[in-house]
Protein backbone atom coordinates (compact mmCIF):
# COMPACT_ATOMS: atom_id res chain seq x y z
CA UNK A 1 0.00 0.00 0.00
CA UNK A 2 1.15 3.88 -0.65
CA UNK A 3 -0.17 6.88 0.53
CA UNK A 4 -0.29 9.56 -1.89
CA UNK A 5 1.66 12.91 -1.35
CA UNK A 6 -1.91 14.69 -0.72
CA UNK A 7 -2.60 11.95 2.29
CA UNK A 8 0.76 12.18 3.44
CA UNK A 9 0.85 15.54 3.70
CA UNK A 10 -2.54 15.98 5.70
CA UNK A 11 -1.38 13.76 8.21
CA UNK A 12 1.49 15.37 8.83
CA UNK A 13 0.02 18.36 9.42
CA UNK A 14 -3.00 16.80 11.59
CA UNK A 15 0.31 15.59 13.45
CA UNK A 16 2.19 18.41 13.86
CA UNK A 17 -0.60 20.41 15.06
CA UNK A 18 -1.34 17.87 17.93
CA UNK A 19 2.35 17.24 18.95
CA UNK A 20 4.92 19.63 17.49
CA UNK A 21 6.36 16.33 16.22
CA UNK A 22 7.93 16.66 12.38
CA UNK A 23 7.15 13.17 10.41
CA UNK A 24 9.59 12.19 7.63
CA UNK A 25 10.19 9.97 4.81
CA UNK A 26 10.93 7.26 6.90
CA UNK A 27 7.46 7.72 8.49
CA UNK A 28 5.79 7.16 5.51
CA UNK A 29 6.85 4.06 5.40
CA UNK A 30 5.62 2.87 8.96
CA UNK A 31 2.04 4.46 8.43
CA UNK A 32 1.88 2.60 5.04
CA UNK A 33 2.34 -0.72 6.95
CA UNK A 34 0.08 0.46 9.46
CA UNK A 35 -2.70 1.37 7.58
CA UNK A 36 -2.65 -2.09 5.91
CA UNK A 37 -2.53 -4.20 8.99
CA UNK A 38 -5.68 -2.14 10.13
CA UNK A 39 -7.30 -2.60 6.61
CA UNK A 40 -7.79 1.38 6.46
CA UNK A 41 -7.24 2.88 3.26
CA UNK A 42 -5.80 6.10 2.80
CA UNK A 43 -8.07 8.07 1.15
CA UNK A 44 -10.45 7.92 3.72
CA UNK A 45 -8.09 8.14 6.63
CA UNK A 46 -8.54 11.89 6.90
CA UNK A 47 -12.16 11.39 8.05
CA UNK A 48 -11.79 8.27 10.18
CA UNK A 49 -9.33 10.61 12.39
CA UNK A 50 -12.30 12.74 12.45
CA UNK A 51 -14.46 10.32 13.67
CA UNK A 52 -12.22 8.35 15.83
CA UNK A 53 -9.87 10.06 17.87
CA UNK A 54 -8.42 6.76 18.95
CA UNK A 55 -7.03 6.21 15.79
CA UNK A 56 -4.97 9.45 15.95
CA UNK A 57 -3.22 8.26 19.24
CA UNK A 58 -2.10 5.10 17.15
CA UNK A 59 -1.15 6.87 14.52
CA UNK A 60 0.84 9.27 17.12
CA UNK A 61 2.38 5.79 18.66
CA UNK A 62 3.86 4.90 15.15
CA UNK A 63 5.69 7.95 14.50
CA UNK A 64 7.03 8.25 18.19
CA UNK A 65 10.51 7.48 18.96
CA UNK A 66 9.75 5.82 22.49
CA UNK A 67 13.75 4.81 23.12
CA UNK A 68 14.59 5.35 26.72
CA UNK A 69 16.47 3.68 29.60
CA UNK A 70 16.72 4.03 33.16
CA UNK A 71 19.55 6.59 34.83
CA UNK A 72 19.77 7.65 31.02
CA UNK A 73 22.75 10.52 30.98
CA UNK A 74 23.27 9.67 34.52
CA UNK A 75 25.44 12.54 36.36
CA UNK A 76 22.61 14.33 35.89
CA UNK A 77 21.01 12.06 38.80
CA UNK A 78 23.90 12.81 40.73
CA UNK A 79 23.47 16.61 40.95
CA UNK A 80 19.63 16.47 40.64
CA UNK A 81 19.91 14.08 43.99
CA UNK A 82 21.99 17.23 45.37
CA UNK A 83 19.42 19.45 44.35
CA UNK A 84 16.58 17.33 45.76
CA UNK A 85 18.48 17.45 49.38
CA UNK A 86 18.91 21.19 49.16
CA UNK A 87 15.28 22.02 48.41
CA UNK A 88 14.00 19.17 51.26
CA UNK A 89 16.22 21.57 53.90
CA UNK A 90 14.39 24.61 52.20
CA UNK A 91 10.98 23.71 51.21
CA UNK A 92 8.47 22.38 53.78
CA UNK A 93 5.15 24.25 53.23
CA UNK A 94 4.42 22.63 49.85
CA UNK A 95 5.79 19.64 47.79
CA UNK A 96 8.43 19.62 45.27
CA UNK A 97 7.51 19.64 41.85
CA UNK A 98 9.27 17.79 39.24
CA UNK A 99 8.04 17.43 35.89
CA UNK A 100 9.34 14.51 32.90
CA UNK A 101 8.73 15.83 29.46
CA UNK A 102 8.14 12.96 26.89
CA UNK A 103 8.55 10.81 29.68
CA UNK A 104 7.84 7.63 27.49
CA UNK A 105 8.14 4.06 28.68
CA UNK A 106 8.45 5.97 32.18
CA UNK A 107 12.43 5.44 32.46
CA UNK A 108 12.86 8.77 33.56
CA UNK A 109 10.23 9.56 35.89
CA UNK A 110 10.93 6.29 37.74
CA UNK A 111 14.79 7.10 37.93
CA UNK A 112 13.85 11.03 39.46
CA UNK A 113 11.31 9.11 41.55
CA UNK A 114 14.07 6.76 42.86
CA UNK A 115 16.64 9.58 43.04
CA UNK A 116 14.15 11.11 45.23
CA UNK A 117 13.75 8.45 47.72
CA UNK A 118 17.68 8.58 47.82
CA UNK A 119 18.01 12.16 48.97
CA UNK A 120 15.65 11.82 51.40
CA UNK A 121 17.03 8.94 52.71
CA UNK A 122 20.28 10.60 52.83
CA UNK A 123 19.02 12.96 55.33
CA UNK A 124 16.12 11.27 57.17
CA UNK A 125 17.13 7.66 57.21
CA UNK A 126 13.50 6.50 55.53
CA UNK A 127 12.53 6.51 51.55
CA UNK A 128 8.85 7.13 52.74
CA UNK A 129 8.70 10.79 51.02
CA UNK A 130 5.05 10.74 49.22
CA UNK A 131 4.57 13.73 51.05
CA UNK A 132 7.28 15.56 50.54
CA UNK A 133 7.55 14.98 46.29
CA UNK A 134 5.33 15.18 43.16
CA UNK A 135 6.53 14.03 39.98
CA UNK A 136 4.32 14.70 37.04
CA UNK A 137 5.14 12.81 33.56
CA UNK A 138 3.67 13.30 30.49
CA UNK A 139 3.63 11.89 26.75
CA UNK A 140 2.14 12.16 24.08
CA UNK A 141 2.30 8.01 23.16
CA UNK A 142 -0.70 6.03 24.58
CA UNK A 143 1.38 3.01 24.20
CA UNK A 144 4.46 4.52 25.84
CA UNK A 145 2.10 6.05 29.27
CA UNK A 146 0.22 2.55 29.34
CA UNK A 147 3.44 0.82 29.74
CA UNK A 148 4.83 3.25 32.04
CA UNK A 149 1.80 2.64 34.41
CA UNK A 150 2.81 -1.37 34.20
CA UNK A 151 6.02 -0.14 34.98
CA UNK A 152 6.88 -3.52 34.46
CA UNK A 153 10.93 -3.56 33.11
CA UNK A 154 13.72 -6.14 32.09
CA UNK A 155 16.62 -6.27 29.41
CA UNK A 156 17.94 -2.97 28.00
CA UNK A 157 15.93 -0.43 29.95
CA UNK A 158 17.36 -1.72 33.32
CA UNK A 159 21.32 -2.57 32.01
CA UNK A 160 22.60 0.51 33.88
CA UNK A 161 20.86 -0.68 37.56
CA UNK A 162 22.83 -1.98 39.93
CA UNK A 163 21.90 -4.84 42.34
CA UNK A 164 21.36 -2.27 44.88
CA UNK A 165 19.03 -0.57 43.04
CA UNK A 166 17.16 -3.46 41.87
CA UNK A 167 16.81 -4.87 45.35
CA UNK A 168 15.71 -1.39 47.23
CA UNK A 169 13.24 0.38 44.24
CA UNK A 170 12.04 -3.19 42.65
CA UNK A 171 9.99 -6.37 43.21
CA UNK A 172 11.15 -9.57 40.76
CA UNK A 173 8.44 -10.82 39.29
CA UNK A 174 9.91 -13.27 36.96
CA UNK A 175 13.81 -14.06 35.94
CA UNK A 176 14.03 -10.85 33.86
CA UNK A 177 11.18 -8.98 34.99
CA UNK A 178 11.28 -6.44 37.80
CA UNK A 179 8.51 -4.35 38.99
CA UNK A 180 8.69 -0.79 40.45
CA UNK A 181 7.91 -0.86 44.20
CA UNK A 182 4.71 0.80 45.44
CA UNK A 183 6.17 3.78 47.47
CA UNK A 184 8.32 5.12 44.17
CA UNK A 185 5.05 4.44 42.08
CA UNK A 186 3.07 6.73 44.34
CA UNK A 187 5.64 9.65 43.64
CA UNK A 188 4.43 9.84 39.55
CA UNK A 189 1.32 10.79 37.81
CA UNK A 190 1.11 10.01 34.31
CA UNK A 191 -0.67 11.86 31.82
CA UNK A 192 -1.28 12.49 27.97
CA UNK A 193 -0.82 15.92 26.55
CA UNK A 194 1.48 17.26 24.35
CA UNK A 195 4.34 19.77 25.39
CA UNK A 196 3.63 21.98 22.96
CA UNK A 197 0.08 22.64 23.94
CA UNK A 198 0.37 25.45 26.24
CA UNK A 199 -3.60 24.79 27.10
CA UNK A 200 -2.97 21.29 28.53
CA UNK A 201 0.36 22.21 30.28
CA UNK A 202 -1.30 25.17 32.20
CA UNK A 203 -4.16 22.43 33.37
CA UNK A 204 -2.01 19.60 34.48
CA UNK A 205 1.14 21.91 35.61
CA UNK A 206 0.00 25.03 35.97
CA UNK A 207 2.18 28.57 36.01
CA UNK A 208 5.34 28.65 38.74
CA UNK A 209 4.82 25.53 40.21
CA UNK A 210 7.56 23.15 39.13
CA UNK A 211 11.19 22.84 40.77
CA UNK A 212 12.87 20.98 37.87
CA UNK A 213 11.74 19.85 34.75
CA UNK A 214 13.41 16.65 32.45
CA UNK A 215 12.71 17.47 28.94
CA UNK A 216 15.75 15.30 26.88
CA UNK A 217 15.64 13.42 23.87
CA UNK A 218 12.30 15.57 23.12
CA UNK A 219 12.47 18.45 21.56
CA UNK A 220 15.34 16.93 18.98
CA UNK A 221 12.13 15.69 16.90
CA UNK A 222 10.93 18.87 16.56
CA UNK A 223 11.24 22.65 14.66
CA UNK A 224 12.15 25.15 15.49
CA UNK A 225 8.49 26.44 15.91
CA UNK A 226 7.90 23.42 18.07
CA UNK A 227 10.78 23.85 20.23
CA UNK A 228 9.26 27.59 20.97
CA UNK A 229 6.61 26.64 21.83
CA UNK A 230 7.69 24.43 24.09
CA UNK A 231 10.43 26.39 25.70
CA UNK A 232 7.61 28.56 26.68
CA UNK A 233 5.29 26.16 28.11
CA UNK A 234 8.32 24.77 30.18
CA UNK A 235 9.28 28.23 31.13
CA UNK A 236 5.86 29.29 32.74
CA UNK A 237 5.89 26.19 34.11
CA UNK A 238 8.96 26.37 36.05
CA UNK A 239 9.69 28.77 39.24
CA UNK A 240 11.41 31.63 39.44
CA UNK A 241 14.64 29.26 41.13
CA UNK A 242 13.76 26.24 38.99
CA UNK A 243 16.37 24.42 36.83
CA UNK A 244 16.24 22.65 33.63
CA UNK A 245 17.81 19.51 32.90
CA UNK A 246 18.27 18.88 29.10
CA UNK A 247 20.35 15.66 26.75
CA UNK A 248 24.08 16.75 26.67
CA UNK A 249 23.80 17.51 23.59
CA UNK A 250 21.04 19.42 23.01
CA UNK A 251 20.40 23.45 23.29
CA UNK A 252 18.15 25.74 23.70
CA UNK A 253 20.24 29.07 23.03
CA UNK A 254 18.92 29.69 20.17
CA UNK A 255 15.44 30.11 21.23
CA UNK A 256 16.20 30.86 25.35
CA UNK A 257 16.07 34.44 24.98
CA UNK A 258 17.17 35.86 28.31
CA UNK A 259 15.17 33.31 30.04
CA UNK A 260 17.69 31.07 30.90
CA UNK A 261 21.35 31.46 32.51
CA UNK A 262 23.81 28.10 32.18
CA UNK A 263 25.13 26.63 35.35
CA UNK A 264 28.31 24.47 35.00
CA UNK A 265 27.57 21.19 36.80
CA UNK A 266 29.58 17.87 37.44
CA UNK A 267 26.79 16.26 34.81
CA UNK A 268 27.18 19.07 32.87
CA UNK A 269 25.70 21.91 31.64
CA UNK A 270 22.29 22.79 33.11
CA UNK A 271 19.62 25.62 32.97
CA UNK A 272 18.68 28.05 35.91
CA UNK A 273 15.80 30.16 35.59
CA UNK A 274 16.55 33.89 35.37
CA UNK A 275 14.01 36.16 36.70
CA UNK B 1 53.50 24.20 62.43
CA UNK B 2 52.06 27.75 62.05
CA UNK B 3 51.29 29.71 58.65
CA UNK B 4 54.37 31.84 59.09
CA UNK B 5 56.44 29.47 59.83
CA UNK B 6 55.17 27.28 56.28
CA UNK B 7 55.35 30.25 54.19
CA UNK B 8 59.29 30.69 55.22
CA UNK B 9 60.16 27.42 54.36
CA UNK B 10 58.71 27.80 50.95
CA UNK B 11 60.40 30.24 50.16
CA UNK B 12 63.50 28.96 51.53
CA UNK B 13 62.36 25.56 48.96
CA UNK B 14 62.79 23.50 52.41
CA UNK B 15 61.79 20.24 51.51
CA UNK B 16 60.33 21.51 48.01
CA UNK B 17 61.78 20.39 45.19
CA UNK B 18 63.50 23.52 42.23
CA UNK B 19 62.86 23.45 39.36
CA UNK B 20 65.27 21.90 36.99
CA UNK B 21 67.60 23.60 34.70
CA UNK B 22 65.89 23.34 30.99
CA UNK B 23 62.81 25.07 32.20
CA UNK B 24 65.01 27.84 32.75
CA UNK B 25 66.44 27.74 29.49
CA UNK B 26 63.71 27.48 27.57
CA UNK B 27 62.31 30.21 29.66
CA UNK B 28 65.23 32.15 28.24
CA UNK B 29 64.75 31.29 24.77
CA UNK B 30 61.21 32.30 24.90
CA UNK B 31 62.28 35.17 25.75
CA UNK B 32 65.35 35.44 23.05
CA UNK B 33 65.22 33.68 19.54
CA UNK B 34 62.35 30.58 19.95
CA UNK B 35 63.93 29.25 16.79
CA UNK B 36 63.05 24.81 16.47
CA UNK B 37 66.90 23.86 16.17
CA UNK B 38 67.56 25.93 19.37
CA UNK B 39 64.35 24.30 21.69
CA UNK B 40 65.67 20.71 20.26
CA UNK B 41 69.70 21.88 21.03
CA UNK B 42 68.05 22.59 25.03
CA UNK B 43 65.25 19.77 24.86
CA UNK B 44 67.36 17.02 23.20
CA UNK B 45 69.76 16.67 25.96
CA UNK B 46 67.16 15.39 28.36
CA UNK B 47 66.00 11.98 27.45
CA UNK B 48 63.14 11.68 29.73
CA UNK B 49 61.00 15.26 28.13
CA UNK B 50 62.31 13.89 24.67
CA UNK B 51 60.37 10.51 24.99
CA UNK B 52 57.08 12.27 26.39
CA UNK B 53 57.04 15.29 23.77
CA UNK B 54 57.35 12.42 21.16
CA UNK B 55 54.26 10.85 22.55
CA UNK B 56 52.54 13.90 22.90
CA UNK B 57 53.15 14.47 19.66
CA UNK B 58 51.76 11.63 18.74
CA UNK B 59 48.12 12.04 20.27
CA UNK B 60 45.36 12.79 18.24
CA UNK B 61 44.87 16.06 18.99
CA UNK B 62 48.39 17.37 17.67
CA UNK B 63 48.65 15.34 15.32
CA UNK B 64 45.30 14.38 13.72
CA UNK B 65 45.67 12.41 10.48
CA UNK B 66 47.88 9.96 12.59
CA UNK B 67 51.45 10.05 10.73
CA UNK B 68 54.18 8.03 13.41
CA UNK B 69 56.17 10.91 14.74
CA UNK B 70 59.76 9.59 15.66
CA UNK B 71 62.12 12.80 15.20
CA UNK B 72 62.17 15.47 17.87
CA UNK B 73 61.97 18.20 15.95
CA UNK B 74 59.12 17.11 14.32
CA UNK B 75 57.77 16.32 17.51
CA UNK B 76 58.28 20.33 18.59
CA UNK B 77 56.93 21.01 15.21
CA UNK B 78 54.03 19.48 15.41
CA UNK B 79 52.68 20.96 19.20
CA UNK B 80 54.12 24.06 18.18
CA UNK B 81 57.39 26.30 19.12
CA UNK B 82 55.24 28.42 21.05
CA UNK B 83 53.09 25.54 23.14
CA UNK B 84 56.52 24.20 23.98
CA UNK B 85 57.23 25.65 26.94
CA UNK B 86 54.13 24.98 28.85
CA UNK B 87 54.36 21.22 27.75
CA UNK B 88 57.87 20.73 28.70
CA UNK B 89 56.86 22.33 32.28
CA UNK B 90 54.05 20.22 32.79
CA UNK B 91 56.28 17.35 31.77
CA UNK B 92 58.97 18.39 34.55
CA UNK B 93 56.43 19.41 37.26
CA UNK B 94 54.60 16.08 37.23
CA UNK B 95 57.66 14.21 38.23
CA UNK B 96 59.32 17.05 40.48
CA UNK B 97 56.97 15.96 43.90
CA UNK B 98 57.53 12.05 44.92
CA UNK B 99 54.64 12.33 47.03
CA UNK B 100 54.14 9.20 49.07
CA UNK B 101 50.83 9.98 50.74
CA UNK B 102 48.22 7.58 50.23
CA UNK B 103 45.02 10.05 49.73
CA UNK B 104 46.96 11.44 47.35
CA UNK B 105 45.70 10.71 43.78
CA UNK B 106 48.38 11.91 41.56
CA UNK B 107 46.29 11.52 37.99
CA UNK B 108 43.54 13.35 39.26
CA UNK B 109 45.32 16.09 40.58
CA UNK B 110 47.29 16.26 37.14
CA UNK B 111 44.35 15.43 34.60
CA UNK B 112 42.29 18.54 36.89
CA UNK B 113 45.93 20.63 36.28
CA UNK B 114 45.79 19.73 32.45
CA UNK B 115 42.00 19.97 31.79
CA UNK B 116 42.24 23.39 33.87
CA UNK B 117 45.46 24.63 31.50
CA UNK B 118 43.78 23.62 28.49
CA UNK B 119 40.44 25.22 29.10
CA UNK B 120 42.28 28.39 29.82
CA UNK B 121 44.47 28.68 26.74
CA UNK B 122 41.38 27.58 24.66
CA UNK B 123 39.68 30.96 26.42
CA UNK B 124 42.49 33.22 25.96
CA UNK B 125 41.98 33.22 22.44
CA UNK B 126 39.26 35.44 23.14
CA UNK B 127 41.02 37.96 26.16
CA UNK B 128 42.97 40.52 24.66
CA UNK B 129 46.34 40.79 26.15
CA UNK B 130 46.59 37.03 27.66
CA UNK B 131 48.82 34.73 25.79
CA UNK B 132 47.72 31.76 25.05
CA UNK B 133 51.12 30.15 26.75
CA UNK B 134 50.65 32.15 29.36
CA UNK B 135 47.20 31.20 30.45
CA UNK B 136 48.16 27.43 30.00
CA UNK B 137 50.85 27.45 32.07
CA UNK B 138 48.67 29.42 34.98
CA UNK B 139 45.86 26.72 34.36
CA UNK B 140 48.15 24.18 34.85
CA UNK B 141 50.13 25.40 37.84
CA UNK B 142 47.21 27.10 39.66
CA UNK B 143 46.81 24.06 42.25
CA UNK B 144 50.51 23.46 42.69
CA UNK B 145 50.11 24.70 46.67
CA UNK B 146 48.19 21.85 47.35
CA UNK B 147 51.43 19.34 46.43
CA UNK B 148 53.05 21.63 49.01
CA UNK B 149 50.75 20.90 51.33
CA UNK B 150 51.06 17.28 50.94
CA UNK B 151 54.90 17.33 50.61
CA UNK B 152 55.00 18.96 54.04
CA UNK B 153 51.92 16.95 55.97
CA UNK B 154 51.60 13.83 53.95
CA UNK B 155 48.18 11.61 54.74
CA UNK B 156 47.22 14.98 57.37
CA UNK B 157 45.70 16.66 54.15
CA UNK B 158 42.91 14.14 54.60
CA UNK B 159 41.50 16.20 57.24
CA UNK B 160 40.78 18.69 54.66
CA UNK B 161 39.83 16.35 52.31
CA UNK B 162 37.34 15.19 54.71
CA UNK B 163 35.87 19.24 55.33
CA UNK B 164 35.58 18.88 51.52
CA UNK B 165 32.65 16.61 51.84
CA UNK B 166 30.56 18.05 54.08
CA UNK B 167 30.58 21.32 51.34
CA UNK B 168 33.44 23.14 52.46
CA UNK B 169 35.15 24.90 50.00
CA UNK B 170 38.72 23.42 49.35
CA UNK B 171 40.71 26.83 50.47
CA UNK B 172 38.33 27.53 52.98
CA UNK B 173 39.21 24.19 54.60
CA UNK B 174 43.01 24.15 54.61
CA UNK B 175 42.32 27.99 56.40
CA UNK B 176 41.20 25.88 58.74
CA UNK B 177 43.04 23.31 59.10
CA UNK B 178 46.73 24.74 58.00
CA UNK B 179 45.78 28.54 58.65
CA UNK B 180 46.79 29.01 55.34
CA UNK B 181 45.62 28.12 51.51
CA UNK B 182 46.66 26.73 48.50
CA UNK B 183 46.59 29.81 46.57
CA UNK B 184 48.54 31.76 48.84
CA UNK B 185 50.89 28.71 49.31
CA UNK B 186 51.43 27.76 45.70
CA UNK B 187 51.86 31.33 44.27
CA UNK B 188 54.77 31.51 47.35
CA UNK B 189 56.67 28.71 45.79
CA UNK B 190 56.02 29.80 42.01
CA UNK B 191 57.57 33.42 43.09
CA UNK B 192 60.73 31.77 44.27
CA UNK B 193 60.57 29.77 41.59
CA UNK B 194 60.91 32.50 39.26
CA UNK B 195 57.51 32.30 37.22
CA UNK B 196 55.84 35.33 35.65
CA UNK B 197 54.41 38.12 38.27
CA UNK B 198 51.01 37.73 36.63
CA UNK B 199 51.26 34.10 36.64
CA UNK B 200 52.17 34.59 40.61
CA UNK B 201 49.44 37.08 41.01
CA UNK B 202 46.35 34.63 39.33
CA UNK B 203 47.01 32.03 40.96
CA UNK B 204 46.45 33.75 44.14
CA UNK B 205 43.80 34.71 43.54
CA UNK B 206 42.10 31.62 41.64
CA UNK B 207 39.15 31.16 44.57
CA UNK B 208 39.21 34.84 45.71
CA UNK B 209 38.69 36.93 42.63
CA UNK B 210 37.29 39.73 44.78
CA UNK B 211 39.73 40.07 47.45
CA UNK B 212 42.52 41.65 44.56
CA UNK B 213 41.54 44.84 44.49
CA UNK B 214 41.44 44.58 40.93
CA UNK B 215 41.59 40.86 39.11
CA UNK B 216 43.51 40.83 36.25
CA UNK B 217 42.07 39.40 33.17
CA UNK B 218 44.27 36.16 33.50
CA UNK B 219 42.77 35.61 37.24
CA UNK B 220 39.54 35.66 35.60
CA UNK B 221 40.53 33.14 33.44
CA UNK B 222 42.04 30.36 35.43
CA UNK B 223 39.43 30.93 38.31
CA UNK B 224 36.60 30.39 35.41
CA UNK B 225 38.60 27.15 33.76
CA UNK B 226 38.76 25.39 37.28
CA UNK B 227 35.10 26.09 37.28
CA UNK B 228 34.44 24.34 33.79
CA UNK B 229 36.61 21.41 34.90
CA UNK B 230 33.62 20.80 36.77
CA UNK B 231 32.19 19.49 33.48
CA UNK B 232 34.65 16.56 33.28
CA UNK B 233 35.29 13.65 35.77
CA UNK B 234 38.43 15.74 36.57
CA UNK B 235 37.05 17.80 38.85
CA UNK B 236 37.66 17.91 42.80
CA UNK B 237 34.02 17.68 44.71
CA UNK B 238 34.47 21.00 46.11
CA UNK B 239 30.89 21.12 47.98
CA UNK B 240 29.45 23.16 45.36
CA UNK B 241 26.40 21.56 43.38
CA UNK B 242 26.27 24.18 40.11
CA UNK B 243 27.66 27.74 39.63
CA UNK B 244 25.37 29.94 37.66
CA UNK B 245 28.32 31.44 35.46
CA UNK B 246 26.31 34.40 34.95
CA UNK B 247 27.02 34.75 38.88
CA UNK B 248 30.28 34.66 38.90
CA UNK B 249 32.57 37.58 38.78
CA UNK B 250 35.22 36.31 37.05
CA UNK B 251 32.45 34.99 34.25
CA UNK B 252 31.36 38.46 34.09
CA UNK B 253 34.78 40.29 33.14
CA UNK B 254 35.39 37.53 30.29
CA UNK B 255 32.14 37.62 28.90
CA UNK B 256 32.32 40.84 27.69
CA UNK B 257 35.28 39.62 25.59
CA UNK B 258 33.20 36.66 23.84
CA UNK B 259 30.55 37.97 21.24
CA UNK B 260 28.56 33.81 21.90
CA UNK B 261 29.53 32.87 25.14
CA UNK B 262 26.81 30.61 25.84
CA UNK B 263 27.92 28.97 22.44
CA UNK B 264 31.26 29.07 23.39
CA UNK B 265 30.61 27.55 26.53
CA UNK B 266 29.24 24.44 25.02
CA UNK B 267 32.13 24.34 22.07
CA UNK B 268 34.21 23.67 25.35
CA UNK B 269 32.56 21.11 26.94
CA UNK B 270 32.53 19.27 23.68
CA UNK B 271 36.39 20.02 23.04
CA UNK B 272 37.39 18.91 26.68
CA UNK B 273 36.87 15.60 25.36
CA UNK B 274 40.35 16.03 23.55
CA UNK B 275 41.80 17.76 26.52
CA UNK B 276 40.73 13.79 28.22
CA UNK B 277 42.28 12.34 26.07
CA UNK B 278 45.42 14.12 25.83
CA UNK B 279 45.55 13.83 29.52
CA UNK B 280 45.01 10.01 29.96
CA UNK B 281 47.82 9.75 27.03
CA UNK B 282 50.45 11.82 28.09
CA UNK B 283 49.93 12.73 31.93
CA UNK B 284 49.58 9.51 33.24
CA UNK B 285 52.17 7.60 34.86
CA UNK B 286 52.86 4.97 32.58
C1 LIG C 1 13.33 9.42 22.79
S1 LIG C 1 12.03 9.52 23.96
C2 LIG C 1 12.86 10.24 25.34
C3 LIG C 1 12.45 9.65 26.65
C4 LIG C 1 13.14 10.21 27.87
N1 LIG C 1 12.83 11.62 28.04
C5 LIG C 1 14.63 10.00 27.78
O1 LIG C 1 15.38 10.97 27.58
O2 LIG C 1 15.10 8.88 27.93
C6 LIG C 1 11.03 10.84 23.29
C7 LIG C 1 9.59 10.84 23.84
O3 LIG C 1 9.02 12.12 23.63
C8 LIG C 1 7.66 11.93 23.34
N2 LIG C 1 7.10 13.12 22.68
C9 LIG C 1 7.27 13.53 21.41
N3 LIG C 1 6.61 14.66 21.18
C10 LIG C 1 6.00 14.98 22.34
C11 LIG C 1 5.14 16.04 22.74
N4 LIG C 1 4.78 17.00 21.88
N5 LIG C 1 4.71 16.07 24.02
C12 LIG C 1 5.08 15.12 24.90
N6 LIG C 1 5.87 14.09 24.57
C13 LIG C 1 6.32 14.01 23.31
C14 LIG C 1 7.65 10.70 22.48
O4 LIG C 1 6.40 10.08 22.46
C15 LIG C 1 8.71 9.84 23.15
O5 LIG C 1 8.16 8.97 24.09
FE1 LIG D 1 42.38 25.71 43.70
FE1 LIG E 1 41.57 23.61 40.86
Amino acid sequence: MTISDRVFDKIRKIIYEKTGLVIGIRDRDKLARFLSSRDIRPKSLEEEIEYDRKLLYDIIDVVTVNETFFFRHESQFEVLEGILKDLLKRVTERKIRIWSVGCSTGEEPYSIAITACRAHFGLYGSYDCESRFEIIANDISREALNKAKEAVYGGYSIRNLSREVLETFFQQEAPESYRVKDFVRRLVTFYLFSVTSDYDVKRYIGFNSCDCVFCRNVMIYFDDNSRRKALDNIYDALRSDGFLFLAPTETIRDISGDRFAIAITMGGIIYVVKR
Amino acid sequence: MNREKLLEDVKKLNKLPALPEVVYKIMLLKEEDCSLSALEGVISKDPVITAKLLKIANTVYFNPYGQSVTGLKRAIELIGVRNIFSVVLSIVVTNLFPIEAKTFYRELFWKHSFLCAFISKRLSRFVKGVSDDTAFTTGLLHDIGKLVFYSYFGDSYEKVVELTQKGIPSYLAEMRVFGVSHDEVGSVLLEVWGLPAEVVEAVRFHHTLTDSRNFSELTALVHVSNILTMLSSFSYNSGVLFVVLNDDPGWLRLKDYITDSDYEIHKIFDDVVYAIDIAEIAWSRE
